[in-house]
């Protein structure tokens, strides 16, 4: 009878063993075959979408070169990697973590009490986690490889979009002309540096461009955004010289800029002669004829008071001897902004090279100013009746040869590069308010009546254009010299700015 | 932990890296089975 019930039970444990070993070795594949990558998705999730609070660190951390800008690293230049490495670590900490628990209960199995009934289930469980483990490893590897290809490939197309949009906006600088000039520093400015516009952080950034720290936009250390292009409007926020540090108040970047240098020798009345040429602005402005307004508060404090210089017939100060700021003007014509600047210097700047060299603006003009005051050339100065030499030695200047300043000049704008073959000049004799209008051209009367035809032969020759003005700088009531006018059209013509002769009526 | 600011900086893209590796670990499964 025992060894029936004997036989009975090793045929129904043998039926148990039969059936567990297999099923749970089953169950156990598929658990372990599907928990991982499921481990490692859920790895992914606390690192890029819960991170909770009690999540680790991450090992590495993207670097920053010394004084980059003060904005948030994009995602895709840095960040983005270092999250994959986290969610790679944390993701394999939990597959471990799940290993182990399957191996302590497989364990438990086999040396728990019930270790007749149990070892089945824990050898099967052994034996089919360790199949599900390596099918496991092998389709976690697979979602590895698509997780960091869609960082890999993310990445790769942000930067491709960033570069894009740095060349797309260089293109349309290009194509409208625009190259930003300090009026400080005179440093070409491929593209100003932004202040952030977050109330009171003021942090600096140098260049805002698609990059490292953005695409569309950036995202300064205090948190507020700022956009990246002056296609995004970035010239809303409040621009700084990346060179000098100096401010750009003009708002660069959105209007063609010209670059007018005057020069001469000194007491020529370069000064004068600027300060009637932006009264004739100011007039155009009132009538209607062309919108202008000053660029910055520098430009507003020097100039501001030019019309009531000029009414007051006083004698114009003395231009300091250091290097000029330009004095910034906007212009709007035909819809379209355009940036003036006007550099005076001081006429002793042109007598030796070593201070005309530090007029590194001069290499981004395009037009030039010449100015000869006719009285400070002896030849004709010794022409004039003793009445009249006597009535204008107070107003005569005792300045070297104006074809010193010119030669001078001349020869640095070469030396700096500048293409004089694309370049225009306007000769301008000063005082025709005191002297008699030649009858003559007055290409010829500065050849034959001041003896400047070395000076007028190498304008000619050196210039693609060469123009001869006899402008006097002074009111007439509330109107100023027609002569400026003339002047200051043939200036605007050569940039495309043809202002009309009468305003709307 | 990243700063304030760069947690929610950061906060779309990572959503952004979750989804798509999501999308493409579901999707290859099921195209290579109904192709």
């Amino acid at each position: 009878m025992e060894a029936v019930v004997f036989i009975f039970l090793a045929v129904l444990y043998l039926g148990y063993f039969v059936c567990a070993l297999p099923v749970a070795a089953v169950a156990a594949f598929a658990i372990y075959g599907l928990g991982m990558p499921l481990a490692y998705l859920y790895g992914l999730a606390q690192v890029l979408v819960v991170r909770p609070p009690w999540l680790s660190m991450p090992t590495r951390q993207p670097k920053l070169p010394a004084g980059a800008d003060p904005a948030v690293l994009q995602y895709f230049y840095g960040p983005a990697l270092v999250d994959a490495d986290h969610a790679v670590r944390v993701a394999h900490g939990n597959c471990r973590a799940f290993v182990q628990r399957g191996l302590r209960a497989a364990g438990g199995s086999v040396s728990s009490d019930a270790a007749l009934m149990g070892w089945p289930v824990g050898i099967g469980g052994a034996i089919g986690m360790t199949a599900g483990t390596l099918a496991g490893i092998v389709v976690t590897t697979g979602c590895a490889i698509v997780h960091l290809l869609t960082v890999g490939v993310s990445a790769a197309c942000v930067r491709a979009i960033g570069m894009f949009l740095r060349l797309a906006d260089s293109a349309v600088l290009r194509m409208r002309n625009i190259n930003m000039v300090c009026p400080d520093c005179y440093e070409r400015v491929p593209y100003p540096g932004y202040e952030c516009p977050g109330r009171g952080c003021g942090h600096r950034h140098r260049d805002v461009r698609p990059g490292r720290f953005g695409i569309s936009r950036r995202r300064c250390r205090c948190g507020t955004r700022m956009n990246t292009l002056l296609l995004f409007g970035s010239a809303q926020m409040n621009a700084f010289c990346p060179y000098c540090g100096r401010a750009l108040e003009h708002r660069p970047g959105k209007a063609p800029e010209i670059v007018l240098p005057f020069f001469g020798a000194a007491g020529a009345g370069k000064t004068r002669l600027l300060l009637s040429m932006v009264t004739q602005l100011e007039t155009w402005n009132q009538d209607g004829i062309l919108p202008a307004a000053f660029g910055d508060s520098a430009t507003t404090r020097e100039l501001s008071s030019a019309r009531e210089i000029l009414r007051s017939q006083a004698a114009t100060a003395k231009t300091a001897v250091k290097l000029p700021r330009s004095y910034v003007i906007r212009l709007m014509a035909d819809r379209k902004s355009r940036i003036l600047h006007m550099f005076d210097a001081a006429g002793e700047l042109f007598y030796t090279s070593e201070r005309t060299q530090e007029l590194r603006y001069l290499s981004k003009a395009e037009t030039f100013i010449l100015v000869v005051d006719p009285l400070s050339v002896p030849s004709f100065w010794d022409q004039l009746p003793a009445g009249q030499q006597t009535e204008l030695a107070g107003l005569r200047s005792n300045a070297p040869s104006p074809e010193l300043a010119y030669q001078q000049a001349h020869l640095e704008i070469e030396a700096m590069g500048a293409r004089l073959r694309s370049a225009r000049l306007a000769i301008v004799f000063s005082r025709a308010d005191l002297i008699d209008a030649p009858d003559a051209d007055i290409a010829t009367w500065a050849t034959d009546t001041l003896g400047l035809g070395n000076l007028v032969r190498s304008a000619q020759l050196n210039f693609k254009e060469a123009a001869f003005f006899f402008t006097a700088a002074v009111m007439a009531g509330d109107v100023i010299h027609e002569s400026i006018s003339t002047l200051l059209r043939w200036v605007l013509r050569g940039h495309g700015i043809d202002p009309p002769r009468e305003g709307p009526s | 932990m990243t700063r304030p600011v760069e947690e929610q900086t950061y906060r779309s893209q990572r959503w952004f890296i979750f989804a798509a590796t999501l999308t493409v670990i579901i999707l290859v499964p099921v195209l290579c089975f109904l192709s």
